[in-house]
């Protein structure tokens, strides 16, 4: 049983600053960047009206804010810091002194465009191009999944099989700057949630060290154990969500929708949301709908098992990989396709780069284009940019 | 029920926590409802827009808002072609304004409310967003005005309760000729 407190209107950003503070974080860094300024805003109000009993960290750059982060986190402290965009790719060095010192770091991506040229709309280019430094990669759709997400994302990184760094992804804008009602837990319920438990730490009584020089004898074993650990958060997510008290608010590794589509849409983050909408409202019940919950660790088991009945799939890429064959979305999606030996065709689409929003009329065309693709004799792989202007 | 509304103002004057108190009256209804911002940089008096979506349904939809069931704009000189263009046929317009202007369209329902008059009088001159709010809880006709009043009051203090009041209460209906 559970008890919701009650319903609030929140933005994502709101959403994920009133989670930080119910989780009870004792340290946080973090450094001001569009769209993800109100999380910071938020919660150093919370830090100074002393709603929450946090060291709360101000740093000239997000470089520091990761670094401050992570020395917190060695000391044993329940750590939180959230970025965007060119905040992100600041930190891609820290990222991965992160994962690799195995610190619990729960960080929230407001998801935005990279620059040159500079724009500050949403996009996920910025978590794309840090996808290989090791963290657990959540993706949400709405500000309700942001608020249940980033609370059972320290459960997960906190995981003694874990002690992983996760980040929780929103949108830049279309999430973490709408408004909408979420369904709030008491605070009691989620510090029952989440004891706090015992992890290797820095401490004067037994000396331990924290990223040591790892010579070519040792550095390689370094990397695979860690990898294996993040493999082990896809199993160890299972039972974290399967604890979580509200139950329409676990985190499972993908939500399907319309179970008998013949094409399935592959989609991360809000837009999955405008996608369901869409196959709902205009009555397209050909097209099953794949919302991508866990991106890093990758649950190729779970999304083949969704795609059993599929006659083909199109995935939908916030993101572009430039010189790759595939898009990262769509890259793992044929490589798990790969393994399995099923050859289905899919159509990769790149949509929304720098808050290019698709519209609905935008999402029937390219359900449409789908259906036409993915007939018969079609070719296997095929491309689109939805909504692109040019030639 | 699925509603679609449009607040267009100018940067100063409220739009966007407009958009959030219809938002969060119609949860204290029952509802489901979304607000967002026009996206982007925000310059103090040039226009600015917010949105609402209103549901009995959950809202699974985050595309942008092309057209509207509801326009609610803050001053005559911001109600151009386009707007008007942008309301769904069978739509409302709620305008701010102390006669009507013609509309070039007659599918369309117009409401007048001289929300500068009630600010004024009510001497709440920064008020210009709640007596909007309550001229389209009154129009609109689907959330209760006490939970607009509420928020209102909690918010921004008790006397902004009598904005909400009086601009639900002066909102007029102009028949269209066109």
């Amino acid at each position: 049983m559970y008890s919701l407190a009650s319903y609030r209107l929140m933005t994502g950003n709101e959403a994920v600053a009133f989670a930080v503070k119910q989780v009870d974080v004792d340290f946080i860094s973090a450094y001001p960047i569009t769209p993800q300024t109100i999380i910071v805003e938020r919660l150093s109000e919370y830090v100074s009206s002393g709603e929450l009993d946090a060291e709360f960290v101000p740093v000239e750059s997000e470089h520091s804010a990761l670094s401050a982060c992570i020395g917190a986190s060695l000391a044993g402290a329940r750590v939180f810091t959230s970025t965007s965009s060119q905040g992100l790719a600041l930190m891609h060095e820290v990222m991965y002194i992160a994962s690799g010192m195995r610190c619990p770091i729960v960080m929230a991506v407001s998801n935005r465009a990279l620059s040159a040229p500079l724009n500050i709309h949403g996009d996920h280019s910025d978590i794309m191009g840090s996808r290989d430094a090791g963290w657990v990669l959540i993706f949400c759709e709405n500000p309700q999944e942001v608020y249940d997400y980033t609370i059972q994302a320290f459960r997960l990184a906190e995981h003694p099989e874990v002690l992983l760094p996760v980040a929780v992804n929103l949108d830049g804008f279309t999430v973490s700057h709408s408004s909408e009602p979420v369904a709030i837990l008491e605070d009691e319920v989620v510090r029952a949630y989440l004891p706090r438990r015992e992890r290797p730490r820095l401490e004067f009584e037994e000396p331990a060290s924290f990223g040591v020089f790892a010579l070519p004898t040792h550095y390689f074993e370094f990397k695979v154990e860690q990898e294996k650990a993040l493999r082990k958060a896809g199993e160890v997510l299972e039972e974290v969500s399967a604890a979580y008290p509200n139950r329409s608010g676990r985190l499972l590794k993908l939500s399907k929708f319309n179970e008998d589509g013949r094409i399935a849409i592959i989609c991360l983050g809000g837009t999955a949301g405008t996608v369901r909408h869409v196959v709902k409202k205009y009555g397209m019940k050909d097209f099953s709908l794949i919302s991508l919950k866990l991106f890093s660790p990758f649950p190729s088991e779970e999304l083949l098992d969704a795609l059993k009945e599929a006659e083909g799939v199109v995935v939908m890429d916030r993101a572009t990989s430039p010189g790759a064959p595939l898009p990262p979305l769509a890259s793992n999606v044929a490589a798990s396709l790969y393994e399995a030996g099923v050859r289905l065709p899919l159509m990769s689409v790149v949509y929304g780069l720098g808050g290019r929003e698709p519209t609905l009329k935008m999402i029937v065309e390219m359900l449409e284009k789908s259906r036409e693709r993915i007939g018969e004799g079609g070719p296997v792989v095929s491309r689109m940019y939805l909504g692109y202007g040019g030639g | 029920m699925f509603l679609e509304i449009l607040f267009l103002g100018r940067g100063g004057q409220g739009v966007v926590t407009a958009g959030r108190i219809i938002a969060e009256a119609a949860l204290r209804a029952g509802l489901f409802s979304q607000s967002f911002p026009e996206f982007g940089p925000e310059r103090s008096g040039a226009p600015v827009r917010s949105y609402v979506r209103i549901s009995d349904e959950p809202i699974s939809t985050r595309a942008p808002m092309e057209s509207f069931d509801v326009a609610v704009v803050f001053e005559e000189r911001l109600l151009g072609p386009s707007i008007v263009e942008s309301v769904r046929s069978g739509g409302i317009i709620v305008l701010a304004a102390e006669s009507a202007p013609e509309l070039p369209r007659s599918d369309v329902k117009l409401f007048v409310v001289g929300a500068r008059r009630i600010i004024e009088e009510l001497k709440k001159p920064r008020s210009l967003n709640l007596a909007m709010v309550g001229a389209l809880c009154s129009v609109i006709n689907t959330i209760p005005l006490k939970h607009v009043e509420d928020i209102v009051g909690r918010r921004f203090g008790e006397e902004n309760k009598e904005v909400v009041r009086r601009a639900a209460q002066m909102v007029v209906s102009v028949e269209q000729t066109a």
